[in-house]
């Protein structure tokens, strides 16, 4: 069941009131733990719903080491990149908020409803609308406000330009809050929302957890070093100019074997190998490097 | 009295003899048929009794019976009308029933005594032949037709008059010329710029029958690709031309102009084709469908997800059989159907999931349920699943043209003959040939053989999913033309499995 919270209770963050021009919600609709305070350090981790698997990683990486340095985290249930961040927070046993653009008794989104009843179990579901509200266009730049109202930062991962993901990003900015993204491949349409943030000089660049954390809490030192790189690969000479070849985003393999002047049958076999060493992925779209495992 | 004459029925792409027994009695004066006569066979009488009115001959007026043995068979058609007055003059003695002995007869009269073309006549010349009859008594606008089987004799007639004063000792009209197949140029393979990946694909499709599924954002040749296969398949010997033209002939669509059909067909049916359309059937005649009309040759299904569902379901037996069979009230109708298959959707409903240039715009949801409309069973019996790219037109420009038509043939035909010589029987092929067959020539040594296993684990492939497999790495080793299939091999055709469902975005 759920209940009311408002700026009368004690479980108010204050830090909801401060957003800057936009209207602080008059009541919050929240199930599961209590919100975090405002000596809680919130990080809300974003991004966009059809993510690479880089991406994916990547907001997974960053959710389990926000985690592990007691920091909580914050997204929007949607389905990629916000689910991956409350599923690795929940696996990390840390404490993780969704808010969402519809009554907490909407089962929206559908693909989600399971990660939505552990995090009503392990960690909290918050919405502005009462029960029965469905979602509409306009309630997700206005729950935006309230991902933004509740963290110290925002780190966003993967969007296009358009994407929901930058608009919370701008919103984080206006109400006087920190922004992160991860910079991305330049072929990648995923990877312009961060990189225009980043070359604008409107988010910080983070390429770990530990980069968020410095900015945000200089004393909290981050658990895990920043990645690197295992041992070169014994790969052959086909398998190289593949894999330099590859990219995040699915590319077909016509495309591939003109770009790394194989022959169509030789470059298709040493796809196979890389894909049966977990290097690269395939799907209906093409062939995509695999993202790199942490050692 | 009773006299007999013979024909045949069209059963699926086949003729079976058939006895017309006629018996003049006494009684009312009346007319019937029997023996499973469907309406078209029925309404003979009225033709049959003009014409032999208009060719001066003269209509008993007794009580007739005509029966159409075996009485089992069911009979369609209107070329019952000249073994019906064939027989009828037989038994009033107007034409010698030991002249008519042996013959089998076949065409539509009309009203005037002239003799109409029918379909399925190439089938019937096949029957005749087989069964170690005289002869062929066909209308002249199909003879040619018959003549195409060779050691049949044929005696074309135009005109009931002209039938009977052969029947009387009159000499054997002359058969019209052979017609010379008419062959069109194919389009070459050479005019395709860019996509090797997807030209070697259609090269293993073409070398080992292999059905083939390409994938891609719209204008990236899918379609253009599909029509150059007939090109580079072996071209058709002599027997498959005539199983091929037996099947149009049965569907009315053999034009009297071209005679042989020598090229393999191409059909591309459009996506609104019915159940019927598609594999045969349709009330009455029991119609050959696109599907039988590609028969040796190519079914092209573009746009595969807007096809309906059940008509592509139904698409599963014949392919895995070669052999489509319709139930009709009584008995199966079966048709051939020794297809290539080649279908080609987009990755996505907008069309560009994974372009290079052009981002996808549509949502998760809307890929799956796009994905959805196709059942897994039918992508499993599609060996060859190929991403293509879309060529900036810029670039196109500057590619050099690609091989001819003619060198990819040259390799598919040398690997067709491997095929040939391994299985021993014509026609036999690696996409299906029996099992055991091709798990015997597979010749898998190390480190080929703990490849399979590696790949069997990873990508979890299922026992269905690993024959395909095989058998298009049996198919790559015989275009290089190697007895034993390598690691190399394997590797290529593992990248042509079906790929998993779900797109990049997980």
């Amino acid at each position: 069941m759920s209940r009311i919270v408002s700026a009368r209770d004690a479980e108010w963050p204050r830090r909801l009131s401060e957003l800057g021009p936009y209207p602080p919600p008059g009541r919050l609709f929240v199930e599961g733990s209590p919100l975090p305070l405002d000596d809680a350090l919130v990080v809300a981790v974003v991004g966009t719903r059809r993510p690479t698997s880089t991406g994916l990683r990547v907001a997974q990486e960053l959710a389990t080491d926000l985690c592990d340095a007691g920091v909580v985290v914050v997204s929007g249930l949607a389905v990629g990149i916000d689910a991956a961040a409350h599923r690795a927070a929940l696996e990390a046993s840390g404490h993780t908020v969704a808010v969402l653009g519809c009554g907490l008794d909407v089962d929206y989104p559908h693909r989600n409803l399971r990660l939505k009843q552990r995090l009503a179990r392990s960690g909290a579901l918050v919405s502005e609308y009462p029960d029965g509200v469905q979602p509409a266009r306009h309630h997700f730049p206005r729950r935006n406000r309230i991902i933004a109202g509740l963290s110290d930062g925002v780190v966003v991962v993967e969007g296009a330009i358009t994407s929901g993901a930058l608009v919370t990003a701008r919103l984080a900015l206006d109400c006087n809050r920190e922004v992160f993204a991860v910079p991305g491949s330049v072929r990648n349409p995923m990877a312009q929302g961060p990189n225009e943030l980043i070359r604008t000089s409107l988010a910080a660049l983070a390429t770990s957890a530990a980069d968020i954390l410095e900015e945000l809490a200089p004393g909290v030192a981050a658990m895990t070093p920043p990645p690197t790189f295992g041992e070169p690969l014994a790969l052959s000479f086909e398998e190289e100019a593949l894999l330099r070849a590859l990219d995040d985003v699915p590319l077909s393999l016509e495309h591939i074997c003109s770009a790394a002047e194989l022959e169509p049958g030789a470059a298709a076999a040493a796809l196979s190998r890389l894909e049966l060493r977990a290097l690269v992925e395939r799907s209906v779209a093409g062939y995509n490097r695999a993202a790199p495992r942490r050692s | 009295m009773v006299a007999t004459s013979e024909t045949i029925a069209i059963v699926g792409a086949e003729a079976r003899l058939v006895q017309v027994e006629v018996h003049i009695g006494q009684g009312i004066p009346s007319f019937t048929i029997v023996g499973l006569a469907a309406r078209s066979v029925k309404e003979a009488e009225q033709r049959t009794r003009a014409a032999l009115l208009s060719s001066d001959q003269a209509w008993p007026s007794a009580r007739i019976t005509a029966n159409l043995a075996p009485g089992s068979l069911r009979k369609e058609g209107t070329h019952f009308d000249l073994p019906l007055a064939l027989g009828l003059l037989a038994e009033r003695r107007a034409a010698d029933p030991a002249r008519l002995e042996g013959w089998v007869s076949l065409g539509e009269l009309a009203l005037d005594g002239s003799v109409r073309p029918v379909r399925g006549v190439l089938a019937a010349a096949i029957a005749t032949l087989r069964a170690g009859r005289r002869g062929l008594i066909c209308p002249v606008a199909n003879a040619a037709e018959a003549a195409l089987v060779e050691g049949l004799e044929v005696v074309p007639v135009a005109s009931l008059q002209q039938c009977l004063a052969w029947l009387r000792g009159a000499e054997t009209p002359s058969l019209p010329p052979p017609r010379v197949p008419v062959s069109e140029p194919c389009e070459d393979l050479r005019e395709v710029r860019g996509h090797p990946y997807a030209k070697r694909a259609l090269e293993v499709a073409a070398a080992g029958n292999h059905n083939l599924l390409l994938v891609g954002p719209p204008g990236s040749g899918k379609t253009m690709l599909a029509r150059r296969l007939p090109g580079i398949l072996p071209p058709m010997t002599r027997d498959e031309s005539l199983d091929v033209t037996r099947v149009y002939s049965v569907a009315g669509l053999l034009s009297e102009k071209a005679g042989l059909i020598s090229q393999r067909p191409f059909r591309s049916p459009h996506h609104h084709v019915s159940v019927p359309g598609l594999i045969g059937g349709g009330a009455g005649f029991a119609r050959p469908g696109e599907a039988s009309l590609a028969h040796r040759g190519v079914l092209f299904l573009d746009e595969l997800t807007l096809y309906r569902r059940d008509a592509l379901e139904t698409l599963r037996a014949p392919l895995e059989e070669g052999v489509v069979r319709i139930a009709r009230s009584g008995a199966f109708v079966s048709y051939p159907c020794r297809i290539c298959l080649v279908a080609a959707m987009n990755p996505c409903p907008c069309g560009y999931l994974g372009d290079a240039v052009r981002a996808c715009r549509c949502t998760l949801p809307q890929i799956e349920s796009y994905r959805h409309k196709l059942s897994g069973p039918l992508l499993d019996r599609i060996d060859l699943h190929v991403t293509m790219g879309r060529t900036p037109s810029a670039d196109l420009m500057g590619l050099p043209q690609g091989e001819s038509s003619a060198a990819v043939a040259a390799r598919v035909g040398a690997a067709r003959r491997l095929q040939t010589l391994r299985y021993g029987r014509d026609g036999l092929i690696n996409a299906s040939c029996p099992k055991a067959m091709l798990e015997a020539n597979l010749h898998l040594q190390e480190p080929a053989r703990s490849h399979v296993g590696m790949a069997i684990e990873a990508f979890g492939l299922s026992g269905r999913g690993l024959d395909r497999v095989l058998r298009v790495a049996r198919t790559i080793a015989d275009l290089a033309v190697e007895e034993e299939v390598s690691s190399e091999h394997v590797s290529e055709a593992l990248s042509y499995r079906r790929a998993a469902t779900e797109g990049a975005a997980a």
